[in-house]
């Protein structure tokens, strides 16, 4: 029977980042196994060949979920069910793990990393426009030691990152304010796909329910997720009334993606609209949080 | 650190079913080849490419698509196939309710549809139509007998309640 088998390499399961490290540097053609979910489907399809595969899930400490320093700390290796299970976070950044809930399928999400996917960069990814919104950092390590990168400058275009072939994420930081309403939108057209747009906002208000701050992510509308500190700014000191027009008028100023799943300019349409959802429930939910 | 070279065989070892096993495998083995090699042909191979769920095995705890997990990485793993549902001659509950509900067409799907299933009334004893819904998303069914599967994990779950 036909059926789909990766080109041979060789296996390692190293116990530690220093001897993942170490191997990076060394192996000719390696590549970074964690959750695989996204990582054994173009092993299968032989998109990827690599020499060396070199499991990271074996490192318990990588999978840690913690608050230190009043921010939150995800291990590279932390599930998408552990993301959006873990109290911590539900506590602490509902908009996390309200976008990790509907990373494609249940059997995914059991094995599936936010350490994976932020390396693979796909523009549709959930947590992207999160992570943008939130201006996340990503911790990365390498032979050259270790680097905080914003998520700004972490994400370069589709599938391209600031991460060095010899480097691996860590960690990914997120910084939070409380008693703030969160909105995470995904356009699919079935379930267990990919976004066509996905759209991340969270609102604080201050105590006559005007917008103190506002945050806005937006995936899959261009290679990487953009922060759309316009819209930001514009809605300061406004109330919900304000963001029908401040998001209709909005310049996304990116080149959006045309492909098999929308044409651009039905990305912008759709990114329009949820832009507006999103951000309508963000600031109910601030609202909710006040009373 | 465990490094296995290509084409080298690693001796891996699963329990499954509550059985130990022992087998050697090469690294770009893919789980469900192993499973189906040991014998546990209930775990089948739909697309291949992570997206039909026919293949889907409890793992440690966790419903996984065993055609998207390397033999060599669930070494040490405990795990769940289809097979070892029933007792005896005794049906699982869910196999029950997916025969008198009639929740298979060509049968298929069955497998993985069964085993996520019992995930999903396993984390959610009481699940409502559109939780069983987003639970067996990531199981597709091509005669798109849904509506039974539907009203088979409903059934199942009415029976597990009282045990």
């Amino acid at each position: 029977m036909p059926s789909y088998t990766p080109v041979d390499f060789d296996y390692h399961s190293p116990t530690s980042i220093e001897e993942t490290i170490e191997l990076l540097s060394s192996k000719e053609e390696p590549v970074i196994l964690a959750g695989g979910q996204s990582l054994m489907t173009l092993l299968k399809l032989r998109i990827l060949r690599p020499k060396n595969v070199i499991d990271i899930g074996k490192i318990p400490s990588l999978r840690n979920v913690v608050e230190e320093e009043g921010e939150l700390r995800i291990g590279a290796t932390a599930t998408h069910v552990t993301i959006a299970s873990s109290p911590l976070i539900g506590s602490k950044c509902g908009l996390l793990s309200s976008s990790a809930k509907t990373v494609a399928d249940v059997q995914v999400r059991n094995r599936g990393t936010i350490g994976g996917s932020v390396s693979l960069a796909d523009p549709s990814a959930n947590y992207l426009p999160v992570l943008a919104a939130l201006d996340a950092t990503i911790v990365v390590q390498g032979p050259r030691g270790t680097r905080k990168i914003s998520s700004k400058d972490f994400f370069i275009d589709a599938y391209t990152t600031e991460l060095a072939k010899d480097e691996v994420v860590k960690e990914v930081r997120i910084k939070y304010n409380k008693n703030m309403g969160y909105s995470f939108k995904k356009v699919v057209r079935r379930e267990q796909e990919y976004a066509v747009v996905n759209v991340a906002a969270v609102v604080s208000l201050d105590e006559d329910g005007r917008i103190r701050e506002a945050k806005v992510g937006v995936g899959g509308l261009s290679g990487k997720p953009i922060k759309i500190r316009e819209l930001e700014e514009t809605l300061v000191g406004k109330t919900a009334e304000a963001i029908e027009s401040a998001v209709s008028s909005l310049d996304f100023k990116v080149r959006p993606i045309s492909d098999v799943r929308a044409t651009g300019d039905f990305r912008v349409y759709l990114a329009r609209i949820y832009l507006k959802r999103a951000l309508k429930e963000a600031y109910a939910n601030a609202r909710g949080a006040m009373v | 650190m465990k490094v296995i070279e290509q084409e080298q065989k690693a001796k891996v070892r699963y329990k499954i079913n509550g059985q130990q096993y022992e087998t050697e495998v090469e690294p770009r083995r893919l789980l469900v080849h192993v499973l189906r090699e040991l014998g546990f042909t209930g775990v089948h191979i739909g697309c291949d490419t992570s997206h039909c769920g026919a293949c889907t095995i409890i793992m440690d705890g966790k419903s996984v698509k065993s055609c998207t997990i390397l033999g060599v990485e669930a070494d040490g793993s405990e795990i769940l196939t289809i097979e070892g549902l029933a007792q005896g001659e005794k049906l699982h509950p869910i196999q029950e309710a997916f025969w008198e509900k009639h929740g298979l067409q060509c049968g298929y799907c069955t497998p993985g549809m069964i085993m996520q299933s019992y995930w999903l009334l396993k984390n959610n004893p009481n699940p409502s139509e559109e939780e069983i819904k987003e639970g067996i998303s990531g199981n597709l069914c091509r005669c798109t007998g849904y509506q039974n599967i539907i009203d088979a994990i409903k059934l199942a779950a009415e029976r597990m309640k009282g045990q």
